[in-house]
């Protein structure tokens, strides 16, 4: 299981990152286009380039949170960048799934330019679409990345993501289970990719991410550098679940 | 360099130790009961733990009475702080190269691996049911309405506020 770095694009991780990027080559990276729009290009470049794999968001998780924007619009802007960011080390970039807030039969518009201009959009399936679509989405891209989402409760119960694992393997479909950051569930389930940011939570509530509490910081370098020192610790957890499920996922 | 037999109760594990290891003992212990104890604790003069302090739990699990030590006499109060730190450190700038593992312990057919945490975890594909209508069970969200703006979301995006009488 490859489980990506979310939440880099902040100006504070943005710094702490930088800061080491010539020492370390960076795993797996996810970053956000709703972001990376933001004045943050060269950085997400810069992050590309000194990544192993990287996965892009399409934003659809801060519309979660009430921002909106002209949804063609944003959606047009999106496929542009897509054709001049992308590289072969760029697993693919999220569609824009807000079903909740302009319906599916709109979300799959939106696909539709998304897909003009690249075969690695990854659609994410949400309960709304119902179980035959979920079926269909893994035949249609068979061989290719889908996501479902991991917060708990959404729309899959713990206990069933075993389930739809299964069913995407019928069609070898790599899954990504969005948001999924809970030990519990990736100790279990053996999903090829999922993201985190509890790095960067740890980071903001003084904690290191093996347990420890962080020193009081007493400027912006000793900020920086605890950001840096989860980052570095986070990069110990990828590997970890890495070989976990290797074997499983034949990585 | 000698290596002297200590009774492991005259031993004294560092007391300020910034390392988090008991969930290494388990796997540490394993390694002392297949391969014997082959590498010694490090003490300073004063029988405090150097370096080993998991080897050292290890025993203690295992019911041992004596370990082999080694005594760092030849370095001072400060040096032995330094080394007790970069002993550990090093290690961590180590890692594996999965394919050349792989090969290794695909060699090694007579010995659980796994008892060291090799993990040759896998899942049983037959034993988990298939997705059906039958099978899926919708998670259910209890909804709530703001009675301020009349945003309408799932009760886990609300925060409870106690009445202010």
């Amino acid at each position: 299981m490859k489980v990506f770095l979310s939440a880099v694009e902040g100006s504070a991780p943005r710094e702490a990152l930088l800061s080491i990027i010539d020492k370390v080559k960076f795993k797996y990276n996810l970053m956000s286009y709703y972001y990376i729009k933001q004045k943050n290009e060269d950085f997400a470049a810069k992050i590309r380039d000194n990544s192993e794999l990287v996965i892009i968001d399409s934003g659809a998780h801060s519309f979660q949170k009430g921002k909106r924007v002209d949804w063609i619009e944003y959606t047009k802007e999106y496929a542009e960048w897509i054709k001049t960011f992308d590289r072969p080390n760029v697993v693919g970039y999220f569609e824009m799934d807000v079903d909740n807030i302009i319906g599916y039969d709109k979300v799959l518009e939106l696909r539709k330019i998304l897909e003009n201009v690249s075969n690695k959009i990854i659609p994410v399936w949400h309960k709304n679409r119902g179980l035959k679509e979920y079926k269909k989405m893994c035949k249609d891209y068979h061989d290719r990345v889908i996501a479902i989402t991991g917060f708990k409760n959404e729309d899959i119960k713990d206990e069933q993501y075993l389930m739809f694992l299964k069913y995407a393997r019928k069609y070898n479909c790599k899954v990504h289970c969005l948001g999924m950051t809970r030990k519990k569930i990736l100790d279990k389930v053996p999903f090829d990719f999922s993201d985190s940011s509890s790095w960067l939570q740890y980071t903001i509530y003084g904690r290191s991410l093996d347990g420890r509490k962080l020193p009081k910081i007493k400027g912006e370098e000793d900020r920086k550098n605890q950001f840096a020192h989860n980052y570095l610790l986070a990069m110990k957890m990828q590997e970890y679940y890495y070989n976990k499920w290797r074997k499983v996922n034949k990585d | 360099m000698e290596i002297i037999n200590k009774k492991i109760n005259d031993l004294k594990p560092y007391e300020n130790n910034p390392r988090f290891n008991d969930e290494a003992v388990e796997y540490v212990a394993n390694s002392i009961k297949e391969f014997g104890f082959k590498v010694p604790i490090i003490i300073d003069k004063n029988n405090v733990i150097v370096a080993g302090h998991t080897r050292y739990k290890a025993s203690m699990e295992l019911g041992l009475k004596e370990v082999p030590c080694i005594i760092a006499d030849d370095l001072n109060e400060e040096q032995i702080k330094a080394f007790r730190l970069a002993d550990n450190k090093v290690s961590e700038k180590a890692s594996w190269n999965y394919e050349l593992l792989d090969e290794e312990l695909d060699n090694i057919l007579n010995i659980d691996m796994s008892e060291f945490d090799f993990n040759n975890i896998d899942i049983d594909w037959g034993n988990v049911s298939d997705l059906t209508n039958e099978t899926y069970e919708e998670p259910q969200h209890t909804m709530l309405e703001c009675p301020s703006c009349h945003h309408i979301d799932r009760d886990i995006h609300f925060k409870k506020v106690e009445d202010e009488e």
